[in-house]
This record gives C-alpha cells, structure tokens and sequence, in this order.
C-alpha cells in the first residue's frame, strides 16, 4: 500500500516543516517533517499530506534512455538510475 | 514531469519483449506482491494482459485496509459513538469496510461525527479547531503512513486529540509469508514506498535466508514492469537478490530520519491480520511515553470482539495467493463491490474489487 | 434488491439503473417492461414536437468554485432538452425548503438561476414551493423540468451504428472533483471549478455541421463518462472503444485525481457532452467545436463497433493494454493506499 505522489517543492516555511508543492498548477501545502533537507526545486514524495522522501526526479529523455537500456541489456536485474540516496 | 515516459507505449513495449524473452522456456513462475497499490495499479493500466502465460503475479496481504481485523473495525465504531461530542477521524477507504454489525460509514449515516481525512496534518487541524471537543484519529495503514503518523504524534499532539492505531509492518509480515512452505513463490515484487521508509535492505532475508529473488518496484507501469523483469532475470540466472529497481526513491537505508521517528514513538508487537491470523512482530503500538494519547486507554474501553470472515467469503485465502478472486464461489453474484461479503471486495485496492473493476478485455 | 433506499442509489451508477430497471419502471409499465430510458422526451403529439425533461437537485455543499445548486438546476434541466436536439424556452421550478434554511441563501440560489435564464433566454414559467419542518434535511431541494422545441435530430441511442465515433467537447471531472474538493473540505485547490454551464449554443454549433451524421448526444453528469457510456453500451447492444490517451483532462485535476487516487471517468461533468458521429461528420463537427470559446479542448475519444463484447465499454489504456470500464458503483472517497 502506498499511495504517494512526486510533486515539486515550490516554497519552505521559515521552520522547515512545511513547505508549498505545485499539483499541477495549484498550490498544495505538506509537511516536511520527514524531509528536513529538502529544498526549493526537489521533487518530493507526498503520503498523506507529507512528503515521505526527496526524489531525483529525471528528465523525458533520461528516463527512456534509462529502461530502455535495462530493457536491452538481459543480464542487468536493475534499471540504472541514480536517486538522492545512491 | 516525467509521468508520460513512464506510460510510454513503447517503453511499455520493449519491457514486455524484454520479460517474454526471459521468460521463455521457463515453467509457472509465481511472483508475489505486498502492495494494494501495485494491485490497484496493475488493474487500472491491465498490466497482467501483457505479461507472458507462464509469468503469475499474485496479489498477498497488501491492501492494509482489508487486513484490519474486524475487531479493530468494530472498536473504532465503539470510539465513535461513545459520546455525541466525539470526533472521529478517519481514511476514506476504511470507513466503507463492513464487518458483521456494520461499518463506519453506517454509523456517520446514522450521525456519529465521522469525518474522511485525506492528510495526517488535517487532523490536528479538526482538532485545533473543535477545541472543546475530543477528537480520535483512527489510524491505519502500513510503514508508509505510520512513519508520517509517528512524526506527528512526536511533535506533541492537542490535549484534545487521541490516537486509535492499527499499523502493521510489511517486512516482518513478508518473512512469515516466505517462511510458509504450503504456498511457495519463486518470487516477491517489493513496494515501492513503504520500502522508501525501511530501505530494501529490509529485505535481505528473501534472497539470504530463503533463496528468493526480490525486487522493489515503483508504481508505473514501466516500474512494475521493470521490477517483474528483475526477478525473472534472477530466476533465470539463479542468483537471487534484492534488486532495487526504484532507485529515484528507494534506497538501501531508507528513510532513517522516519525510521527514528517511529522507533520513539512505536514498539512492534504481534498482530492480527484479518483472515490470516497473528504475524509476529507486524503490529505497531504507541510506546508508554506516548500512551497519554492512546485513545483506549484515555476512554478506557476494550477492543470489541468481531468476525472477521463471513461464511463462504474467502478472503483470507486470497490475500495469501492461494486462491483467486474468480475462484470464490461469492465472486460477482452475490459478493460485489455495491454488496460486499469480504474485506477485499470493500478496499480500494482489495484484491477482489480491483479484480471486479478492471475485468480484463478477453478479445485481442 | 435492497429493502430500502441507500445513498448510492442516486449516484447515477449501477444501483440507480438497478433500481430504474427492476423496481421504478416496471412499476410504471403496469409490471410489463419498460422503454429505453432517455434523457427527455419528445412529444410528437403536440406539434410542433415539444422535448421535456425533468430534473431534482439536491447537492452539498450549496455553494462551490464554479457555481451553486441555483446553476446547476437551471443548467441541468437545459441541457437535458439540449441533449434531445431541442432548445430550452421554458423552465418550471419546484422549490422544497426546510423550516430554518437561511432566506439570504435562497435569494443567492435565486438570482444564480435567473442569471442563467436571462443569459440563455429561457424563461420560467411556473412553480411551486413548499416548505417541510426542520430536521427533514438537505435544506432545499430543486426540481427544474424544461420545455424546449426539437430543432435538430431525431437523437438517440437507435440512431447510433457501428462505425460511429464518439466525441467530448471538452475536459472531463471538473465538476467532480471540485465538488470532491470542497464537500470534504480538503484543503486542495481552490481553483478547481465546477464546468457547470448551460451547453445549447455548443450543441447547435457542432450539430449544424454535423448534419444528419450527429446520432446521439448526452452530458455525463452523475456517474461521469463511465456511466453515460456504459448506458450507450447497454442501449445499443453494441462495443464502445473509448482511447484513455485522447480522453482530454485539466492536469489540476489529474494531479487532484492522482494524488487521492481517484478515478476521473466516474466523476460527475456539468458542462460537457459526448457526441456519437458518423465516420464521414468527425472532422467538421470537431472543427465546429474546437472554433467555438468553450468547445477548444473537444476531442474523439473513442468509436463504436458490432462485435466483440456487446453492450460493453473497453478502454485502451495508454500503455497499449485493454480493460472494461464498468458501470461505477459509489462516490470516490479519498484513499491513502
């Protein structure tokens, strides 16, 4: 089970426990209690109205590039892409 | 963002010549999966309609809504009608599950103060703003909500505000689950986000202790692809392993900020799960420095007795992988979504509702 | 069958037809079957033929980004005439009102409806209103029943062939999601706005261009486009194919929709229509709807074809899959898993 969504961070509060996501155009405010380093531009993943982790959210291109290489390649068992915790 | 590349057809496309060429020339490969929302996912997007004839992906105990015991069900009704002042606050997929007397949407119908949240924060709002009232969050779900619901209740809850938790642990609930020699896999998908919080390394025991490949798996189409891949690859190539193939979110520590965090505030205990019975070390309970906001406690009351499988259903047998939904007798006439016998006919992601609502086109 | 009424009964999905089916219209037939349920019907005997359709409005909370309960009444009942080929001249309204509804609400109500009237020139004609003691509930309730003159068919699920191709003139959930949004005070986005608005001006443009070769139109209100679509499928007996990439949506409510898990095509449309047009009518009827303010983001999104799993809907997924869409069944409510 788990529910979450990757929405960029737009603003932190003062405190850094808050901060303002954009859903797709809106504003939408999470907690980020469980993600102190996160910044201005990370992509984060939100659960219940918090953000549960910092994401390396990759571009289009990079993504394709990506899976289609561990697609094609029989003997690799993990798409290699580079997230915020290596 | 990058949400239509991970719908691309044709990335699709090219994971679904990459499993079938793995796949070839293997016998029935039976992949496991703890996650309502890989269930969910996987009928929304008709994913096992691509998948090879001898590749079987099985939906376990994932939903943590059709696992709460009825019991628990029973008691949060209990909560809510204690006292006409009380709020309580709960998810909306909980509060449709039936249980033999009822559900918690029965009893908002007949005016109990019932209210759905979406956000753990909205609670503390409700109760911030019903200050003269008590308020009760009745909170469930599995590591991914109780790391936030943790960090809650460590800042300091409203004097008002009291916590009925029904919180369970996927990895020690997979442990039992691979431990039972009755219902062997060749393989378990991971979830993705309650694996954010843990870290896959919580999951070294499928491939050290028992053999089995693993892989962690995100909620795309090309993600639960991806992870599906992963694990046929280790089966081919029997060399099993935890294959991370959610790396953008999922690390081998995990979250350990959340991770702290629930250690203060959660000591896991034994746990009932609905239908299958207690799993040991599964269950997440308030630890005595937070027990001034255990909502049993503070009012004072048991858990209420309750079924927790109505005659016929068999949903406990299929959140364990060993029967599927069209196999229940009660599948469709007279178990349905409208008219639930089982808790996996009620969640969200139960596996018999999804299964319901996604009925796979037969044609080409 | 139910002993007694349940809410998702008037959800418009599979308990309404149900109930509509097993219980409603039998009974109104004598017990001896039933005619296809339509949107409005035509009254071939006064000439010339007169369309009529009723409707009852009860929807909370009263107020909402977009619009209010006023609106969506006086909408409604006209664009279910529109949706017979028929444009709306008259309204009759039917007020029920519990002892204590506050009278400033009601003169809100009141003038969003009369704004609609006089911007559609419709104008209403007759009522009736009642009060009932406090604690019957609901506060106020709504019955419009419009009167409009057949301009443009005939319309109707009879007229729909195999080969056909269905349109949407334009983005689907909005009324949905932004009633989800503030009847369980969420807290998302307020700019999530109802569509509700009345549809004839749309309906004529795409239908003069359209010609004979428009077959069948209908706006997805309870129980969204899974519903409407699902009571074609049923009343034609055929396969509809619907294309979930080409089903246009506002990526504010698709993110909404994403982030509580919610599907979009059981969500109520107040503002939209779906087309059913012959092969050789797409384009211009497209283009007439693409030329006109509120029809830009028109789209096909799907076909009809003989064959295969009569009278059910299929979807395409993006991802080159196939699933059915099924006859919705309750309100969404926000998941956490």
């Amino acid at each position: 089970m788990c529910l979450a969504v990757p929405l960029k961070l737009l603003e932190v509060s003062p405190d850094g426990k808050e901060g303002t996501v954009d859903m797709g155009g809106a504003p939408f405010s999470v907690g980020l209690d469980l993600v102190p380093e996160a910044k201005p531009g990370d992509y984060v993943l939100v659960h219940a109205g918090m953000a549960i982790e910092m994401l390396d959210e990759p571009d289009a291109n990079e993504i394709l590039k990506t899976f289609r290489e561990y697609a094609r390649a029989s003997d690799i068992l993990a798409p290699e892409v580079d997230g915020p915790n290596g | 963002m990058g949400e239509a590349s991970y719908r691309s057809r044709e990335l699709v496309a090219e994971l679904v010549n990459a499993l079938k060429e793995t796949a070839a020339g293997l016998p029935r490969v039976r992949i496991m999966h703890v996650c309502g929302t890989h269930e969910h996912e996987i009928g929304r997007h008709a994913l096992r309609r691509l998948f090879p004839e001898n590749i079987k992906l099985i939906a376990g105990p994932g939903c943590p809504v059709c696992i709460t015991p009825a019991a628990t069900i029973a008691t949060a009704i209990k909560l809510a009608t204690l006292d006409p002042g009380i709020i309580l606050c709960a998810y909306g997929d909980v509060i449709r599950v039936p249980i033999g007397s009822g559900s918690l949407i029965e009893t908002k119908s007949r005016g109990a103060d019932i209210r759905i949240i979406y956000g753990i924060r909205d609670v503390a709002r409700i109760a911030r703003e019903n200050a003269d009232r008590q308020v009760i969050f009745f909170s469930v779900g599995f590591e991914t909500t109780a790391a936030p619901v943790a960090s809650l209740i460590a800042s300091g809850l409203p004097q008002n505000l009291f916590v009925y938790c029904c919180h369970r642990y996927v990895p020690a609930a997979v442990e039992t689950l691979a431990a039972d020699g009755e219902n062997p896999m060749d393989g378990y998908l991971l979830p993705g986000h309650a694996s954010v919080i843990t870290g896959y390394g919580a999951y070294d025991f499928l491939p050290a202790r028992f053999g089995k490949p693993a892989a962690v798996a995100g909620f795309e189409p090309v993600d639960i692809l991806a992870g599906v891949v992963s694990i046929v690859r280790q089966i081919k190539g029997k060399k099993p392993a935890v294959a991370n193939c959610y790396p953008r979110a999922v690390s081998q520590r995990g979250n350990v900020r959340a991770q702290e965090t629930m250690g203060r505030v959660f000591d896991r205990v034994d746990a009932q799960w609905r239908g299958i019975g207690s799993l040991p070390l599964t269950g997440l309970v308030l630890r005595n420095d937070y027990h001034q906001y255990d909502a049993l406690a503070h009012f004072g009351i048991g858990e209420e007795p309750a079924e927790d499988i109505l005659p016929g259903c068999s949903c406990h047998l299929i959140m364990t992988g060993r029967r599927e939904p069209r196999d229940c007798p009660l599948f469709g006439d007279p178990c349905t979504p409208a008219n639930p016998r089982g808790p996996c006919m009620v969640g969200s992601e139960g596996t018999c509702r999804a299964h319901y609502l996604y009925t796979e086109s037969d044609d080409a | 069958m139910h002993d007694a009424i349940r809410l998702a009964h008037g959800f418009g999905g599979r308990l309404t037809q149900d109930l509509l089916d097993e219980v409603i219209l039998p009974a109104l037939s004598g017990g001896k079957g039933h005619e296809v349920t339509l949107d409005a019907a035509v009254l071939s005997e006064l000439a010339p033929p007169v369309v009529v359709s009723t409707d009852s409005f009860t929807v909370f909370p009263r107020f909402f980004p977009g619009g209010d309960i006023g609106k969506l009444a006086a909408c409604g009942a006209i664009n279910d005439v529109a949706m017979m080929g028929a444009r709306a001249r008259y309204l009759s309204l039917g007020l029920i009102l519990e002892e204590g509804f506050p009278i400033e609400e009601l003169r809100r109500i009141m003038l969003s409806m009369g704004e609609i009237t006089r911007q559609t020139g419709v104008k209403i004609v007759t009522g009736d209103t009642k009060v009932v003691e406090k604690g019957a509930g609901g506060g106020i309730y709504i019955n419009t029943t419009g009167f409009g003159t057949l301009l443009y068919g005939p319309l109707g699920p009879d007229r729909i062939r195999a080969g056909d191709y269905i349109l949407i003139s334009g983005t689907i959930a909005d009324h949905g999601a932004a009633i989800l949004n503030a009847r369980e005070n969420l807290g998302f986005s307020k700019t999530l706005e109802s569509d509700c608005a009345p549809l004839w001006d749309l309906v004529a443009v795409a239908a003069d261009a359209a010609g004979s070769g428009l077959h069948a139109l209908r706006d997805p209100t309870r129980g969204g486009l899974a519903a409407t679509l699902n009571e074609f499928a049923q009343d034609t007996g055929l396969q509809l194919i619907i294309e979930e990439a080409s089903i246009p949506i506002r990526p504010e409510v698709s993110t909404f929709l994403e982030v509580l898990g919610l599907d979009p095509l059981p969500l109520a449309n107040e503002g939209k229509f779906i087309l059913f047009v012959a092969a050789d009518s797409v384009e211009a009827t497209l283009g007439a709807l693409r030329g006109h303010p509120v029809g830009r983001q028109a789209a096909v999104i799907g076909r009809v074809e003989s064959g295969g799993r009569r009278g059910r809907v299929i979807l395409e997924t993006r991802i080159g899959s196939r699933r059915t869409i099924e006859m919705p069944l309750e309100d969404g409510l926000p998941r956490i898993c």
